[in-house]
């Protein structure tokens, strides 16, 4: 019997220092490890497909910092630097997908894990802000040498690119492609299960 | 030195599988040593006769959940990067009441039974052999229901804390009270009903 | 002071098992970042088997494909490697205390037989509640109890619940 009683106050002790623990800290977005983690990729051109789509269903995110939000903007990004995640991921919508665009990988993954494990939807755009400006903003003039393909994408993605950017209407017909369907999908956490 | 430490330090898969057969070890040992391999000990616990599963079950529980509460707390444990069993409403309600059902119809539950069946009692043989047929048979119907057996997710990772807006520590201490209180209550009953201790 | 560990039954006393227990649990959380489990490692094998069978049934099938579609080795888990453990585990325990004997534990009236019959049924029934609720005991109410996950909290009630209301319609076998 002499043992119970003593687990039992040493229990009841733990129990009542527990009371006096303060709110956890929220985990800062640098310290998340992102080795071994997957992330689900969209492609730029898709994002720009998704935009010109109008399709509703996802929220895009800016991760960069407020100034370089300013320079180059996607239409309807919504600005998210880094450092306001933590305290701001609570505003984004759980019904909607995330989008994240960035300026490195390594950031955009780390958002995308920790809104993954906060219960939402999240896919970053592969190649970021880069692949945008480089792939959709100034797309690459294909060489007459180039083949027929080469030339249909680079009309389609000129048309895209010019609508986008307000300098034109989406006159050129557009080649008909599989899209990306975005699927709810596994949170990038330990993997685990019973 | 923060945990998980498979993250932290990057363990290789091979070291954490190892490291789940180690941590097997001290699963199965501690198992088999509170009686659970005895099919009669366990279901005794339902006639409030031998309440070794409440006494086990609870304490091995509170101790973790302490530790991980304290540990997460001194930011020793990121409980970002551990795994937490998500919350699907009805599979989880349904499934629960057919399992209780199993157990006090079968004697066992998968780990007890593996125990069991490892100490050489042949009711856990057939008690194993049954889950995993039983099992077998429901993968075949769940495809059938996977609208509904998907459906009512309140979260992947939703715990008590943040469901209900409470601090973890608050969470944690009322459940240490919930568990005294089912410690004493097992006492009274297994004194009252005679049992040995 | 020499503290007794063990009942006059020699088992270990129940609060210490639950101590160390604990403690096992709590380093798999705080090493491997998971807690302990055992369906899920038996439905692996059940899959793998399957695999040998018919691949092109696990393919077809949402379910098991989850688990060993194509390439995949459902074998290929922590789990599996834990629940390999706790065979280990069990048996040198069981050797240690001298419960390594081939019998059938049953309540007083009814027959080895029918014993059998109700482990299996039971055990049927408990693995297909398992796969419903996506763990068993071992999975839910211990790990998914520690890390105060609600979906675990609501299962292990209802195993209780279930347990308890249902107790008093086979009460024959055990008592």
């Amino acid at each position: 019997m002499g043992h119970k009683i003593y687990l039992s106050i040493i229990l009841l002790l733990l129990g009542v220092l527990m009371l006096t623990l303060g709110q956890k800290k929220e985990v800062s977005i640098d310290s998340m490890i992102t080795k071994n983690k997957q992330v689900i990729k969209i492609s730029a051109i898709s994002l720009a497909e998704r935009i010109i789509e109008n399709k509703l269903d996802y929220t895009l995110i800016d991760i960069r910092k407020e100034k370089a939000h300013a320079g180059i903007e996607i239409q309807g990004s919504l600005s998210m630097p880094i450092e306001s995640i933590a305290s701001k991921y609570k505003n984004l919508e759980k019904g909607k997908f995330i989008l994240i665009i960035g300026n490195k990988e390594e950031n955009m993954k780390k958002v995308s894990i920790f809104l993954s494990n906060k219960g939402y939807d999240s896919f970053i755009i592969d190649g970021g802000i880069n692949a945008w400006k480089n792939k959709i903003l100034n797309p690459i003039i294909p060489k007459d040498t180039d083949s027929e393909v080469t030339f249909s994408k680079y009309k389609y993605i000129r048309a895209i690119s010019n609508y986008l950017q307000g300098k034109g209407d989406l006159k050129m017909p557009l080649i008909k492609r599989k899209r990306v369907i975005l699927k709810r999908v596994k949170s990038a956490s330990a993997d685990g299960g019973c | 030195m923060s945990g998980p430490l498979v993250s932290s330090l990057e363990l290789s898969v091979y070291t954490n599988y190892a490291i789940a057969f180690v941590l097997g070890l001290g699963f199965g040992f501690f198992l088999e040593q509170g009686g659970f391999g005895n099919s009669n000990k366990l279901a005794r616990c339902f006639y409030f006769k031998d309440m070794v599963v409440i006494k086990v079950m609870f304490s091995a529980i509170i101790v973790a959940m302490i530790g991980i509460i304290f540990l997460s707390h001194f930011n020793l444990l990121n409980l970002d990067n551990i795994w937490i069993n998500p919350t699907y409403i009805w599979p989880g309600i349904i499934g629960g009441l057919i399992m209780g059902v199993g157990f006090v119809i079968g004697g066992y539950c998968p780990g007890t039974g593996l125990v069991g069946l490892v100490t050489l009692k042949v009711d856990a043989l057939f008690n194993i052999l049954g889950a995993l047929v039983g099992m077998a048979i429901t993968a075949e119907i769940i495809p059938y229901i996977y609208k509904w057996w998907t459906g009512s997710l309140v979260g992947k990772r939703t715990t008590i804390p943040e469901y209900f807006d409470i601090k973890a520590g608050v969470v944690g201490f009322i459940i240490v009270i919930i568990a005294l209180l089912l410690f004493a209550f097992s006492e009274y009953v297994e004194k009252r009903n005679n049992t040995q201790e | 002071m020499m503290f007794n560990l063990f009942t006059k039954e020699n088992y270990m006393k129940p609060y210490i098992a639950g101590i160390g227990l604990g403690l096992v649990l709590l380093a798999a959380f705080y090493i491997s970042g998971s807690g302990l489990g055992a369906s899920g490692a038996m439905m692996r094998s059940v899959v793998a088997t399957e695999k040998i069978i018919s691949q092109s049934h696990v393919d077809s099938n949402i379910y098991l494909a989850k688990y060993g579609a194509n390439e995949k080795n459902p074998l290929d888990a922590w789990l599996v490697f834990e629940v390999l453990g706790v065979l280990i585990g069990g048996i040198l325990s069981g050797v240690m205390s001298g419960r390594m004997k081939v019998e059938t534990n049953r309540g007083p009236k009814i027959t080895n037989k029918k014993r059998l019959y109700l482990a299996f049924g039971g055990g049927a029934l408990f693995g297909a509640g398992a796969r419903i609720a996506r763990g068993c005991t071992s999975g839910i109410a211990l790990s998914g109890g520690a890390t105060l996950s609600l979906g675990s909290w609501i299962t292990m009630l209802c195993i209780f619940i279930g347990a308890y209301a249902f107790a008093f319609f086979v009460r024959k076998n055990w008592l």
